[in-house]
């Protein structure tokens, strides 16, 4: 689905450049759930913008659905359409209505305007906001942001899912929701890849990468791939295969 | 929804959320294209009075005018001078006229011409109703008169009527087809459009005391071609030098002398407005382009999600494009709103030719298209180079 290959990133501060990532290689299969955590500079957020296509690396490759990442013009815009995102911030409009917000998923593609109003119920009940569908964003409480943001990156079912911080402004309860929401996907089939600082919600997700020092290590828990009794085994579907886990090392040294 | 539904709701999105620089900027550039407006109708103005100048003295015509009685009777222009000229260019015709303002019983004035049965040929008149003055009523001083239409329509004439003038009865035989508006008249050139009166000059006593009886304001010359008209030009001064042809103080009138006003006058008024819509348009230019640049900088993180959501850097470019031409197509929309009926007062008000039409429309309407895109230019790159990770980052 996704892999990053030698990926750096740098950026130019006042007297030099900062290296942001150092060397990350990163394989995301399908319908796996992999969070990434590391403290706050560590370079979560140019992770995602780099497997989100936002961004191109300093150096090292970017694979995305077994094609390297288009660098610009039509091919990637298309290709960051199949990529679901969710902000910390949620980037509502906040004049519209929730359902004009998830509504915006369509802006730029080409659906049929009734498909799109019927996926963007779908995703809004998915998200259990139906009843909040006219309300403007603005006056949603930021646990609804989030699910009304939740709901727009998967109105169109995406190839891969990145969220960034997605329960940092949350209180806990809308949290759980939040991660629930995220498992869901992981179970349908779509790649999920979280930045986050909540260790313990790390610790439900099918891998947990820390990224320290521009490098990606591997939780010492999920060495061999096996997924965590308390996550996803339990929203595991009867009969599903086992799925691959998602694969990381760092430039120069394994995990 | 469609993409052009979406588009709307975009730009609209974007301008209502800062609607006092979007007034701004469309109150500047609306102000720009009135003036605009205003001098692209003075010039439409101006071009159709010109032409209908033109064709109001006639094809191949000039006049020869003295505006007023020189010291040096010998020097005044008389009828004999037509035939001087033609003597100097054979071929040509030509007919005099004298003229006064009367004022009529009923508190009407009108222009009493005095002239001869040349004048209609000469000046390509043609009558509505009857016929124009001839050689009998010439010779014979009959008391025959033909009104312009405009003042058988004013003072109820027609064909057979007799009219009271200055204590004497004339009969009204022709009625001349509509010319030329009285605004449109150039000075010292009568017209078939204003409100006047033309009778035999043998029929009516000079207009000063001691003033020969063939004493001339204007002689008008028609010749077979350009050629011709632009020969006597120039033989002119030397045939109406000789002793007992000397004309003083007078000047002739031709479709040059008459246009080269109209530009002197047109170019005044057009670097009037003109100045005034630069002015305006580069204020409301610059106001348009601060708002799209708030605009921009305001609306990063959004740029930077329509970018996560599949829009590409020409998206982007035209969504601020898009909120330039609104502004500039509405303030079009209002300048020409403005404009169209303060250009049909001005012209029904005054003798200033106004006049605005469908070409002049679609250049207003091009403009405020092209001034968009210019003043939205650089707004719109910035917007559509700003990095996707950056834009997202920035809140």
């Amino acid at each position: 689905m996704l892999a990053l290959s030698g990926v750096a990133k740098s950026y130019a501060v006042p007297g030099g450049r900062r290296d942001v990532l150092a060397g990350i290689d990163l394989e995301l299969p399908a319908g796996r759930l992999c969070a990434v955590t590391g403290p706050s500079g560590s370079g979560k957020t140019t992770l995602l913008h780099l497997a989100a296509l936002l961004d191109a690396p300093t150096r090292g490759a970017v694979t995305f659905l077994g094609r390297p990442a288009p660098r610009g013009g039509v091919e990637l815009a298309a290709a960051r359409a199949e990529i679901g995102l969710v902000f910390q911030r949620f980037h509502l409009l906040p004049h519209r209505t929730a359902r004009q917000n998830v509504l915006f998923r369509f802006r730029y593609l080409d659906a049929p305007a009734g498909d799109a109003a019927a996926l963007a119920d779908a995703a809004l009940r998915g998200v259990g906001l139906e009843r909040s569908a006219d309300t403007p964003a603005r006056l949603l409480s930021g646990g609804e942001m989030q699910r009304v943001a939740i709901a727009r990156a998967l109105a169109r079912p995406p190839r891969l899912l990145l969220a960034d911080e997605p329960t940092g402004n949350l209180d806990a309860a809308a949290a759980e929701q939040v991660m629930a929401l995220l498992r869901d996907c992981r179970d349908r089939g779509i790649a999920v890849l979280v930045a986050t600082h909540n260790e313990a919600w790390a610790a439900v997700a099918d891998d947990h990468l820390r990224l320290r020092d521009g490098r990606l290590k591997r939780e010492a828990r999920l060495a061999g791939g096996s997924h965590s009794g308390t996550g996803s085994g339990a929203s595991r579907r009867e009969g599903d295969p086992p799925r691959e886990p998602c694969r990381a090392t760092a430039a120069g040294g394994g995990p | 929804m469609s993409r052009a539904a979406d588009l709307r709701r975009d730009v609209r999105d974007g301008l209502w959320s800062r609607p006092g620089r979007t007034a701004l900027a469309f109150a500047g550039v609306a102000l720009g294209l009135f003036a605009l407006t205003l001098t692209l109708g003075v010039l439409r103005g101006v071009r159709l009075r010109s032409q209908r100048l033109a064709a109001e003295l006639g094809a191949h015509a000039a006049a020869l005018v003295q505006p007023a009685a020189p010291a040096a009777p010998e020097r005044r222009l008389r009828r004999n001078r037509g035939d001087v000229l033609r003597a100097a260019v054979p071929g040509i015709r030509w007919s005099g006229v004298r003229e006064r303002v009367v004022r009529l019983a009923d508190r009407h004035s009108l222009r009493l011409v005095r002239t001869d049965e040349s004048l209609a040929g000469v000046r390509g008149w043609v009558a509505a109703e009857g016929r124009f003055l001839d050689g009998a009523d010439v010779r014979d001083g009959e008391r025959h008169a033909v009104a312009t239409a405009s003042a058988a329509r004013r003072l109820g004439w027609s064909v057979g009527d007799a009219i009271g003038l200055e204590g004497r009865v004339f009969r009204v035989v022709g009625i001349l087809a509509g010319g030329a508006a009285a605004g449109d008249a150039a000075p010292g050139i009568v017209s078939a459009g204003e409100s006047a009166l033309f009778v035999p000059w043998t029929a009516c006593p000079p207009e000063a005391p001691f003033e020969p009886a063939d004493a001339l304001d204007a002689l008008y010359v028609r010749a077979a071609d350009e050629a011709s008209l632009r020969r006597l030009l120039e033989v002119s001064p030397r045939a109406l030098a000789a002793p007992d042809a000397a004309v003083a103080d007078a000047s002739w009138i031709t479709p040059d002398v008459l246009l080269a006003g109209l530009r002197r006058w047109r170019n005044g008024l057009a670097w009037g407005t003109g100045s005034i819509a630069v002015l305006a348009l580069l204020l409301g230019g610059t106001s348009l382009m601060s708002l799209l640049l708030s605009d921009v900088r305001n609306r990063v993180p959004e740029i930077g999600l329509r970018l996560s959501l599949g829009a590409t850097p020409l998206d982007i470019a035209m969504l601020f494009l898009s909120e330039a031409w609104l502004v500039t197509l509405a303030a079009a929309a209002a300048a020409l709103a403005g404009a169209w009926p303060l250009l049909r007062l001005l012209a029904r008000q005054t003798a200033l030719p106004f006049d605005l039409d469908a070409g002049s429309i679609a250049v207003v309407a091009i403009a405020s298209f092209a001034f968009g895109a210019i003043f939205s230019f650089l707004p719109a790159r910035l917007a559509a180079r700003t990095p996707a990770a950056e834009a997202l980052r920035n809140d």
